[in-house]
């Protein structure tokens, strides 16, 4: 074994700098068709409901007003942020990717968090793209009135919210895609079967409420208060992103990586 | 006395002369130690223990579910063993961080991102093992798809798949590479240009590790052959050994008498129906010490050579029986 072996073997034990793992993994999401097209259309989609939501607004419009308004209508950003998520969480593993990054960068977990670090970083990113776009066409639009550069800064008071409720979507999607290592059944879950929670208000109003997403989502976001307090809320937010992310994990840690 | 140890490429031979000379031992480049898994009740790999030395190429054969891919990947730590350990250079490969340019693998090709290009899948192993941009022009024209590189893999043959995961395992010129059923779906010109990368490879004092069902490929260019089944090796040993540990042909100008004179020597010895002796169990130059203390003439004596595909079925019958 010579010097250079030697020095090669000590090098490579230090784990795959973070910010590698993370620049890597994001120009993994750009070469992600599927990812990049999501991403476009929910700016789209939600620039263009931003707007009839706002035009629908008499001719003197106040910031807080747009707020709500831009809250309400950006439901249309905010709607495929799970679905990114879970395409984030999933693909690398229906791809090969997984086993490429991990046949160079070992630490499983590492590659994991970085994972999820560069998506968020990703969805915030897109939310300021899509508060920026919003922003101009809402002032661009209410230009005419008396107070419209002032209103259109309504929009900019929406935007924390927005970008709360995305983080949470993209979160729970991500750990459900990573978990399931499929895309089919966490879009069920996250999109379907959340639909159905209001059923079991009847029989099971407490059950309903620890594993109301929407509602934790909401209370999260600051949009509406928390009628019965912390509790559900953090019940579902473990229940929607916790637990899948530690299954995730354990599953990563445990099994073969193809 | 270290002096008299031959500098040669660190193979079998170094390591006989070592342990010849007294010396201990040195960790080979990565060793395989006692390694077990299972999947479900499936026994996948059974006590293997193999260690490969720098500058040779170990090809390994084995039935399909041998056990070989398993093997190959738990060399990444893509698949961990249930009992026993890996070591690249004496250190377990889960102790690694970072394998840029200690382990390079290539597993299925087919399980290549298919909505990337080869160029995206080759910067972005780049930028993750820190491997200068330069790099994977290089790879790309060596493996001949420079023109292709822009294209979606999922538009590519299953060869230009092939060619890509083999320029992704050599991308940063590892010092063990792992090529699992390289020659699967790749031309003969390919597979011609495959094996001068791996020779020159373990030229440079690399250690290459190749699983192939192609035999006669294998045969070129392995240094050693290990055969597995059902998740055991059953067969290890160098590739010249293998081919040339069989009989030796003898033409000579009274075959009868030296047949006679070698039969009383003990050697078993038969005539073939051109002529020819064959003789097993002897050196040559014992057949030629019992012709001259004969005075019996020989026009030629060879080693008969024997195909790796033989020898593969011979160890499966024998690991059958086992």
């Amino acid at each position: 074994m010579t010097t250079d072996d030697k020095q090669l073997l000590e090098g490579r034990r230090a784990p795959m700098p973070f910010t590698r793992l993370l620049r890597v993994q994001l120009r993994a999401w750009r070469g992600q068709r599927g990812m990049v097209w999501l991403t476009g259309l929910a700016v789209l989609v939600g620039v263009v409901a931003a707007m009839f939501g706002v035009s629908s607004l008499d001719d003197n419009p106040t910031a807080p007003l747009v707020e709500e308004r831009f809250g309400a209508a950006s439901v249309g950003f905010t709607l495929l942020w799970q679905a990114v998520g879970v395409l984030a969480g999933a693909a690398p593993f229906r791809s090969g990717w997984a086993g490429m990054v991990l046949s160079v960068a070992p630490r499983r977990l590492r590659w994991l968090a970085a994972s999820y670090v560069s998506m968020i970083g990703w969805a915030a990113g897109t939310t300021l793209v899509f508060g920026t776009l919003g922003w101009a066409a809402v002032t661009a639009f209410l230009a005419g009135g008396s107070d419209g550069s002032g209103a259109g800064l309504g929009v900019l008071g929406a935007l924390p919210a927005v970008t709360v409720k995305v983080l949470i979507d993209v979160t729970v999607g991500f750990a459900l895609g990573s978990a399931a290592r499929s895309v089919a059944i966490p879009l069920m879950a996250g999109y379907v079967a959340t639909s159905f929670v209001p059923l079991l208000d009847g029989p099971t109003k407490g059950l309903s409420r620890l594993i109301d997403l929407d509602s934790a989502t909401e209370a999260a976001a600051g949009v509406h208060t928390a009628p019965y307090g912390l509790g559900p809320v953090i019940a579902a937010l473990v229940l929607w992103a916790v637990v899948p992310a530690a299954i995730a994990a354990v599953r990563l840690q445990r099994s073969d990586v193809r | 006395m270290a002096g008299a140890l031959p500098i040669g490429t660190g193979g079998q031979v170094d390591r006989q002369t070592r342990h010849r000379f007294g010396f201990p031992s040195v960790p080979g480049m990565l060793n395989f130690e006692d390694v077990s898994k299972s999947f479900g009740s499936t026994r996948a790999l059974e006590q293997v223990t193999l260690r490969l030395e720098p500058g040779t190429v170990v090809g390994l054969v084995g039935h399909n579910g041998a056990g070989k891919s398993t093997l190959m990947r738990m060399a990444v730590g893509l698949t961990r063993p249930d009992r026993g350990r890996v070591t690249v250079g004496g250190v377990a490969v889960g102790q690694f961080g970072n394998l840029a340019g200690l382990v390079g693998a290539s597993f299925d090709a087919s399980t290549l991102p298919g909505g990337w290009s080869a160029l995206t899948a080759l910067q972005a192993t780049a930028a993750l093992s820190g491997i200068p941009a330069e790099r994977v022009r290089e790879v790309l024209a060596m493996v001949g798809m420079t023109g292709a590189a822009k294209r979606r893999t999922k538009t590519y043959s299953m060869g230009m798949r092939q060619r890509l995961a083999i320029a992704l395992a050599l991308l940063a010129l590892p010092r063990v590479l792992i090529l699992d059923e390289p020659t699967n779906a790749l031309d003969p010109t390919a597979c011609h240009d495959l094996r001068t990368w791996i020779r020159k490879h373990a030229e440079a004092g690399n250690t290459v590790l190749v699983s192939s069902h192609n035999l006669p490929e294998l045969e070129q260019v392995a240094d050693r052959v290990v055969v597995m089944q059902r998740g055991r090796i059953v067969r290890d040993a160098t590739t010249s050994d293998l081919l040339t540990g069989g009989a030796s042909l003898v033409r000579a100008e009274r075959p009868d008498l030296l047949r006679d004179q070698l039969l009383r020597a003990g050697h078993h010895t038969e005539l073939l129906d051109d002529g020819v002796l064959r003789v097993t169990g002897t050196t040559s130059t014992e057949i030629g010490r019992v012709a001259a203390s004969h005075r019996l003439v020989l026009s030629e004596l060879s080693t008969e050579r024997r195909q790796l595909s033989e020898i593969y079925q011979l160890a499966i019958m024998e690991g059958t029986r086992v």
